[in-house]
């Protein structure tokens, strides 16, 4: 299939919901089936020019071939009365491919007649057998039936789940990151006054086709089943309490879990308190080879918190205690782009933007931690000032981050000032915190073996001034991660020699935005960094970015964006540049992106 | 005609289509759904339909323009409760940070309903992309009216005409 067979089946895609496009499909009338009825239909169309531009022309090395990537997405929601019946399709396609001659013909007249044509962007992954094409992939991700009630609500195919603070089950939608990990199978919910039933079961679903990643290699689901119940009671006013299990057949023989919760909100009127603890018991087709070889027969999670609030004050304490609570993770079969978990317990990190250097904090089988933050709230000048500190102790090695136990500390600043005055609202917001991360050996290390340290500075401002129709926002983003060398490293710059121990990178991101009436932005971005692991691996296809080098030593990307909503059921999208994988803020909404280099365009449409 | 003429024809009918449904489209009958509140009890949305204008608010911790206008949502319920209207917030953080969300809800010593969707079952049916933050205001007659995804400085303006719209003269 080429540019028009891929146009084409884009465009009847986009034309087959566009057609359908009502909303009530009947004026209330006895007797009448849909009545009242709702037909709710969501289209976006993504379409990407990943380009690959040459990072040294002076070699004889051309770059990768430049790719178009196509992505539909349709929802289809159906509520008749208290049912909804609704459904998800996706489509991704790319070009050009090896089944083309005219692209066999351009890899051949650069590589040779005897080399093996490679796709630019095979779409496809392991396990399709013969069924699926390397450059079109088309996936009912979901389809469901559901029951709202006062008192019961029942879900048959896709639906989501957590229990507790998410330790033992946490299946939930988060476009934002473009996860989308739902249970298909079926689920009950029977509510009282004093007490609520849950009862589930069902084979994990997560969503193959990525909207903003890119659809590159997807592996075929390998799907686990999962059953569980909670029940919850509230025996008195402002005191609930909650007991759950869990069944996981994922990649090896049945595990489990179970666990309870207690919430107390008001003691004194002034303080709210949650703890939760759960056990896990973990099965293997070979229980004793597999528990000699160092995995864990069971496993066990504590975490409590309180809320306290006295004036302008508020403070959070948390606490956790992890010991082989996360195994179920390591159980998962692998996702298709994204990776899966299905647990995703507090991990006390204070912004999910700073967890990149995650060792000891998310995914340790065996960690103790606590967190305070006291917030300061004055509404006579609407100013909010916070304080945090964060302290864990790892007990264990995350080679090749860390190959010793490690404490950790986190302290952290915030302050917040929103500025009125008669024409212009300024808002400023800013943060600093710094994370260090001290070695701690194990008890039969080596005496003599080097400990490195780590740390990270970091710090974020934010400044927003609206007058009018019109809203300037620049958000600012830095990061300097650090390490100790076991020995030291010297290198020449302005024909003088530098030696240090120290050793690390950057990562700063900036973008200025301009917002007419709440619907039309155009933002510019500007990131760098120096970190050499996103330059090389997990910013794969953002190679030639403005600035970038072969050794890795520093990329800066730029990128032009524009965003249009002229009315509320249709958004259009238009990026242009390079991006860095992360977090973005503009037009007064936030979203995760991917690394990318080129062009691309997305239009959403509600009917 | 060629696909990628085709394509612009498709694409222009798409962007002209929403434009010219919202204009004479039918009002939108707004699903009723049950979650828990900060206190643990059950809320539903019909414990208010038909009886108060409602704003519907989407909102997460991890969202700057979010905390920019909750105070607002605080302002414009103490300002314009007494007349009718309820705002509900549902916050669409996952389970792990209930604790931050109590903390924020607290400091902005926030009055109106705050709800707890963390298994992302309500936002899903009314804002599939999760858009944030989120609005939507319903009518007295169970309609929703308006729609409204990210928050800018002043945009509590527009929110406020839409509610004061609905509310009894």
């Amino acid at each position: 299939m080429g540019p028009r067979g891929v146009a084409l089946i884009t465009a009847l895609s986009l034309l087959l919901p566009a057609s359908a496009g009502a909303v009530q499909l009947g004026k209330p009338k006895p007797g009448s089936v849909l009545a009242g009825a709702t037909l709710s239909v969501n289209e976006t169309l993504y379409y990407k020019y990943n380009l690959f531009l040459d990072d040294d022309g002076d070699d004889d090395r051309d770059p990768p071939f430049s790719f178009h990537e196509f992505v539909n997405r349709t929802t289809v929601d159906l509520q008749i009365k208290r049912f909804t019946l609704g459904t998800q399709l996706d489509l991704v396609a790319v070009t050009p491919h090896c089944d083309r001659w005219q692209f066999r013909r351009r890899y051949a007249e650069r590589y040779g007649d005897a080399a093996e044509c490679v796709s630019p962007n095979a779409v496809l992954g392991d396990g399709w057998g013969a069924e699926g094409k390397d450059f079109i992939l088309v996936r009912p991700e979901k389809m469901y039936l559901r029951y709202r009630s006062r008192t019961v609500d029942f879900d048959v195919g896709d639906y989501y789940a957590a229990f507790g603070r998410g330790i033992v089950l946490s299946f939930v939608k988060q476009p934002e990151i473009d996860s989308d990990n739902s249970l298909l199978g079926g689920r009950v919910d029977i509510r009282s006054k004093p007490a609520d039933l849950t009862l589930l079961g069902g084979v994990t679903n997560p969503q193959e086709i990525s909207m903003e990643l890119r659809n590159r290699g997807i592996d075929k689901t390998e799907r686990g089943v999962i059953a569980g119940g909670r029940f919850m009671l509230r025996p008195v006013k402002n005191l609930s309490l909650s007991a759950h299990g869990v069944g996981y057949n994922l990649a090896e023989t049945p595990s489990g879990a179970v666990g309870g919760t207690a919430q107390v909100n008001g003691i004194g009127g002034v303080v709210d308190v949650f703890a939760e603890g759960d056990a896990f018991i973990y099965g293997y087709e070979d229980r004793e080879a597999a528990i000699e070889a160092g995995n864990p027969a069971a496993g066990y999670a504590i975490y409590a918190s309180g809320t306290a609030y006295a004036g302008p004050m508020t403070l959070l304490v948390e606490f956790k205690r992890y010991k082989d609570a996360q195994r179920v993770d390591h159980l998962a079969r692998p996702g298709p782009v994204i990776p899966l978990s299905y647990t995703k317990p507090p991990s006390m990190e204070h912004e999910a933007s700073i967890t990149e250097d995650i060792n000891g904090s998310v995914q340790s089988n065996d960690i103790t931690g606590w967190r305070a933050q006291a917030e300061f709230w004055w509404l006579e000048t609407d100013t909010t000032f916070s304080v945090a500190f964060a302290n864990s102790f790892d007990a264990e090695p995350h080679p090749p981050f860390s190959t010793e136990r490690e404490i950790t500390i986190h302290p952290m600043l915030a302050l917040e000032q929103p500025i009125h005055t008669e024409k212009v609202e300024i808002h400023l917001k800013g943060d600093v915190g710094y994370r260090h991360d001290f070695p701690w050996r194990l008890p039969d290390g080596d005496p003599d073996a080097f400990l490195r340290n780590t740390g990270m500075l970091h710090y974020r401002a934010d400044i927003g001034l609206s007058f009018g129709k019109h809203a300037i926002e620049l958000v600012s983003t830095y990061r300097r991660h650090s390490f100790t060398l076991e020995e030291e490293a010297c290198w020449t710059r302005n024909e003088t020699e530098h030696c240090d121990r120290d050793d690390g990178w950057i990562a700063w991101e900036n973008a200025l935005s301009y917002t007419l009436m709440g619907k039309y932005t155009i933002a510019l971005h500007v990131d760098y960094t120096d970190d050499p692991i996103v330059q090389s691996l997990a910013n794969g296809g953002a190679i030639g970015n403005l600035w970038y080098d072969e050794d890795f030593v520093a990329s800066a990307y730029v990128g032009g964006e524009l965003i249009l909503k002229p009315v509320s059921n249709l958004e259009i999208y238009l990026f242009w540049g390079s991006q860095k994988s992360g977090i973005v803020c503009t037009g007064g909404a936030c979203r995760t992106v991917p690394a990318f280099t080129g062009v691309k365009g997305k239009v959403s449409v509600t009917f | 005609m060629r696909p990628l003429s085709l394509l612009i024809a498709l694409l222009l009918l798409l962007v002209a289509a929403p434009a010219a449904a919202e204009e004479g489209a039918a009002l939108e009958k707004a699903a009723d759904f049950t979650l828990k509140s900060l206190d643990g009890e059950n809320v539903s949305l019909s414990d208010f339909l038909g009886e108060k204008v409602i704003l519907v608010n989407f909102w997460a911790t991890w969202c700057d323009p979010c905390m920019k206008e909750m105070p607002k949502l605080n302002e414009m319920q103490a300002e314009l409760g007494p007349r009718g209207l309820q705002v509900i917030s549902i916050t669409v953080d996952e389970a792990k940070d209930e604790s931050k969300v109590r903390a924020i809800t607290r400091r902005f010593k926030y009055t109106p309903v705050v709800l707890l969707d963390t298994e992302t079952r309500v936002v899903d049916v009314f804002n599939k992309r999760k858009d944030m933050p989120w609005t939507m205001v319903i009518g007295t007659d169970g309609m929703i009216h308006h729609k409204k995804k990210g928050f800018t400085d002043g945009d509590e303006k527009k929110l406020k005409e839409w509610v004061e719209a609905l509310l009894p003269k």
